[in-house]
């Protein structure tokens, strides 16, 4: 009788143990592939995707950029306002506490996260963090405790963005002091993870802060450096990893069919630029025709899978809502080969002579589409056949990036494969007249867009600047300096089993106030 | 024997300068500097990247540069990575051992099987292990890396799950965990390697037993084994020696592929990506780890020589 009550104990124990680890598993480990990890320093971040990552989760930044509509929202400031044009007051959490066990602070004696850490953290990164634009920040000051002011020298609407005061990521100076250059494989921050384990080009090993503001889910994070597309790929499909960051846009569909889901936010915009001084795309007239000898849809479907990326009409991608306009410059696209023809001939470029190709005082209408490679060479392979059919002797010409770049800065250009990051300086850099020769590479200069750019970049009002930014796009796009193809998504692969991904913008948020990631297998 | 060594370290020194400054030539002839590539692709803005220049004294002649750089390799300062911003020499010490680790594995994985298979394929002439091995050496040449190791990556790591797929094990985690880790690249950039090592055994072993002197252990009763590997051997294997220390020498410049593939963390790896980002200081050390690697080997291989022959003097 007593044994079998024992018998009927252990089975309903074991039952009941099986039932609560259904569902969620006992050990929340989430495996990262990345492709390399260099130097995980907070303040030497240097734009490095997977080093950025792996200090997001270490360090609290004053905000982060929403998953949705990446604007900023509350991290360690909760609140934030701009006092006037030039000064910005931000009101810190209250109870956050940096890493303790470590080098910099024992077991048991960290300390509370304050507005002095803030300025101090501002200050280092004005002097270190060459990467990031700050140089408009003139002071920082801490008002008290839990506020700290920021003053610029000039309005700074854009001083919440990606690489400016966003990227900044706050650290005890005790760190510094204690580290040194070991920040560089041991920083200390007070974000929801720990680092355990740094080995540069190999792997990264964190752990829950268990003191952390935010609760996470996860138990352990680790980043493993696979460089190879195809290995990594590979590994997500053995289990060896559960992410893959910045996976081949290829492989999308198949691994899309077999359950894996794709956590893109954020990429870079993709077009056609011309060099407007370069004949003959100095003639309004011929960029116009071959704009219109173009069915951009066709062409970007052909070399994008179709979940990878998003048709572009202008150079703002959706993910800077402030200047995304896709709806208002549908007006400017169009496809028209006839009227394409038409127009190269009141440009004065007609098949005088009936070899088949277009001439102009006995010149043929011959120009080279220079890129450097991967899907730019199947896109600029499609334009050029295209372009010949019409009678235009185009040819591709593939070039080292080297090559390309001096081709560039250099003016050594007239129609080239054009594309940045997508962010929000991306139009000012592209087409402000006074960085010709610079990140200007179409050598474009109109006072009427240089204005608006101008005017954009002092006007923190958000609304009046999107139109302003909106406007400047219009002009551009109307010029047709660039002939806009799409927009291509960044590629995470995330693993059927892994819940509430949301993959890096600026910085990777694992857990935060519109996620906490968790493993269900 | 010492003088030699000596003498012929004394001659790599002006040897290895000139590669400093051929490299150094090179670099600063081929277009694009990592800054502009940043500036022109979008990931710097246009004040970051004059700062960046000023800091990398990018904008300074070449002849101030290259006396820069030379003056802080003879103070031992390697310099910093214009990317990672990290010290050169501590990312070379993480990765080199292994570089060497994968090269070494590799060679005498390539040795073990080339060795017995050249042998036998030499003295079975014209026999189904002759033209057996001969072919599989053809295939073994003709195989590219990449497609192989990616093969024996799906095959082991996604079908069989046996072995791992990426990175370097190490000892403290188990013998095991360090073979594992080992045996796919190894096998990866050793395949090739045995092809030719196999084939070049063969066609050496096949002249040394023509030699008058075969013929005469032969006439004197000696066995055929003590003939083969006491008396043939020992000569075949120099021109083998000399093909498989300039092999090494090339594997310890990394196996870029093979190193991406796996994820091992390598030299050749972070030579690739320094080339990729245009990291000047990174291209220019790596260049010189590879030619102070060359020295070494060849040097050591001209001493196994005497080992091997003893007739063979440096004096």
């Amino acid at each position: 009788m007593k044994a079998h009550k024992w018998v009927c104990f252990l089975v309903v124990a074991t039952l009941g143990l099986a039932l609560i680890g259904a569902g969620v598993s006992a050990q929340q480990v989430l495996k990262i592939a990345v492709g390399d990890l260099e130097n995980v320093d907070p303040m030497d971040l240097g734009g490095r995707n997977s080093d950025v990552s792996v200090a997001s989760l270490v360090c609290d930044n004053l905000v982060f950029l929403g998953k949705d509509d990446f604007l900023p929202k509350p991290e360690l400031a909760v609140s934030w306002e701009a006092v006037d044009d030039y000064t910005w007051v931000f009101h810190l959490r209250e109870g956050v506490m940096f890493q303790d066990g470590n080098a910099v602070f024992a077991e048991g004696e960290a300390r509370e996260v304050t507005a002095d850490d803030v300025v101090y953290s501002i200050n280092r990164a004005k002097e270190v963090a060459v990467y990031l634009v700050l140089g408009e920040i003139e002071s920082a000051t801490a008002l008290d405790r839990y506020t700290v002011e920021v003053k610029t020298s000039q309005p700074a609407p854009f001083l919440l963005d990606v690489h400016h005061l966003a990227s900044v990521m706050i650290i005890p100076h005790e760190a510094v002091e204690v580290l040194g250059d070991d920040l560089k494989t041991s920083p200390i921050g007070s974000g929801p993870f720990e680092l355990q384990t740094f080995i540069p080009g190999e792997r990264a090993v964190l752990t829950a802060n268990e003191d952390s503001w935010l609760d996470p889910n996860l138990d352990e994070v680790q980043f493993i450096v696979i460089p190879d597309p195809a290995a990594s790929i590979i590994a997500l499909e053995a289990g060896e990893v559960d992410v893959v960051s910045y996976g081949p846009a290829d492989e999308g569909p198949r691994l899309l069919d077999q359950g894996f889901s794709v956590a893109g936010r954020g990429g870079s915009y993709r077009g056609v630029g011309f060099n407007v001084t370069t004949p003959p795309f100095d003639d309004y007239r011929v960029r116009r025709a071959i704009s219109l000898a173009l069915d951009v849809d066709s062409i970007w479907k052909a070399v994008i899978p179709e979940d990878f990326g998003e048709r572009a009409y202008g150079q703002v991608p959706p993910w800077v809502p402030m200047g995304f306009d896709s709806e208002g410059l549908m007006d400017l696209d169009g496809y028209d080969q006839v009227a394409a023809l038409d127009l190269f001939a009141q440009a004065g470029w007609t098949d005088s002579d009936g070899d088949g190709f277009l001439d102009k005082d006995g010149e043929k209408l011959s120009f080279e589409l220079k890129c450097f490679g991967g899907a730019q060479v199947r896109v600029f392979t499609i334009i050029a056949t295209v372009l010949q059919q019409l009678g235009i002797d185009a040819t591709v010409l593939q070039q080292d990036v080297g090559v390309w770049v001096d081709d560039l800065l250099a003016g050594n250009t007239g129609m080239f494969f054009d594309f940045s990051y997508a962010g929000t300086t991306g139009l000012y850099s592209m087409f402000h007249g006074s960085l010709i020769t610079q990140s200007n590479t179409h050598f474009y200069d109109n006072p009427t867009v240089n204005a608006l750019l101008d005017e954009a970049n002092m006007t923190v009002n958000y609304a009046a600047r999107s139109t302003l930014w909106k406007a400047a796009q219009r002009l551009i796009v109307k010029d047709q300096v660039i002939i806009p193809l799409y927009f291509e998504v960044v590629t995470t692969y995330v693993a059927p089993y892994v819940k509430d991904f949301v993959s890096e913008w600026g910085t990777l948020e694992l857990v935060s106030s519109e996620n906490n990631v968790y493993i269900d297998r | 024997m010492l003088t030699y060594l000596v003498r012929r370290i004394l001659i790599s020194i002006p040897v290895l300068l000139g590669i400093t400054f051929i490299t150094f030539a090179l670099l600063h002839l081929t277009p694009g500097d990592p800054v502009r590539i940043m500036l022109a692709t979008e990931q710097v803005t246009p004040e970051v990247a004059e700062r960046l220049t000023e800091f990398y004294s990018l904008d300074k002649p070449w002849y101030v540069q290259y006396g820069r750089y030379l003056g802080n390799l003879m103070r031992g300062d390697l310099g910093v990575s214009i990317t990672s911003r990290t010290d050169i020499a501590a990312s070379i010490a993480n990765r080199l051992p292994n570089t060497i680790l994968l090269a070494f594995s590799s060679m005498l994985l390539a040795l073990l099987i080339a060795l017995p298979v050249g042998v036998i394929s030499a003295t079975h002439r014209n026999s189904i292990a002759d033209y057996a091995s001969l072919t599989a050496s053809m295939i073994g040449v003709s195989m590219p890396s990449f497609w192989l190791g990616l093969l024996l990556l799906l095959q082991f790591g996604l079908a069989w799950k046996v072995l791992p797929i990426w990175g370097v094990g190490r000892l403290s985690n188990g013998l095991w965990d360090f073979i594992s880790h080992l045996i796919l690249p190894s096998l990866t950039m050793g395949t090739g390697l045995a092809a030719l090592l196999a084939r070049l055994t063969r066609a050496s072993v096949l002249e040394v037993l023509t030699q008058d002197y075969i013929r005469t252990a032969r006439a004197k009763g000696l066995k055929e084994r003590i003939v083969l590997y006491r008396h043939a051997l020992r000569n075949a294997i120099i021109p083998v020696i000399t093909a498989a220390g300039l092999q090494l020498g090339y594997l310890l410049g990394g196996a870029v592929i093979v190193e991406s593939i796996f994820s091992w963390p390598g030299l050749g790896r972070l030579t690739i990506q320094a080339i990729q980002k245009r990291d000047l200081p990174v291209i220019q050390i790596s260049t010189l780890v590879f030619a102070i690697a060359f020295v070494i080997v060849t040097l050591l291989v001209d001493v196994l020589y005497t080992v091997i022959d003893p007739r063979i003097r440096y004096d």
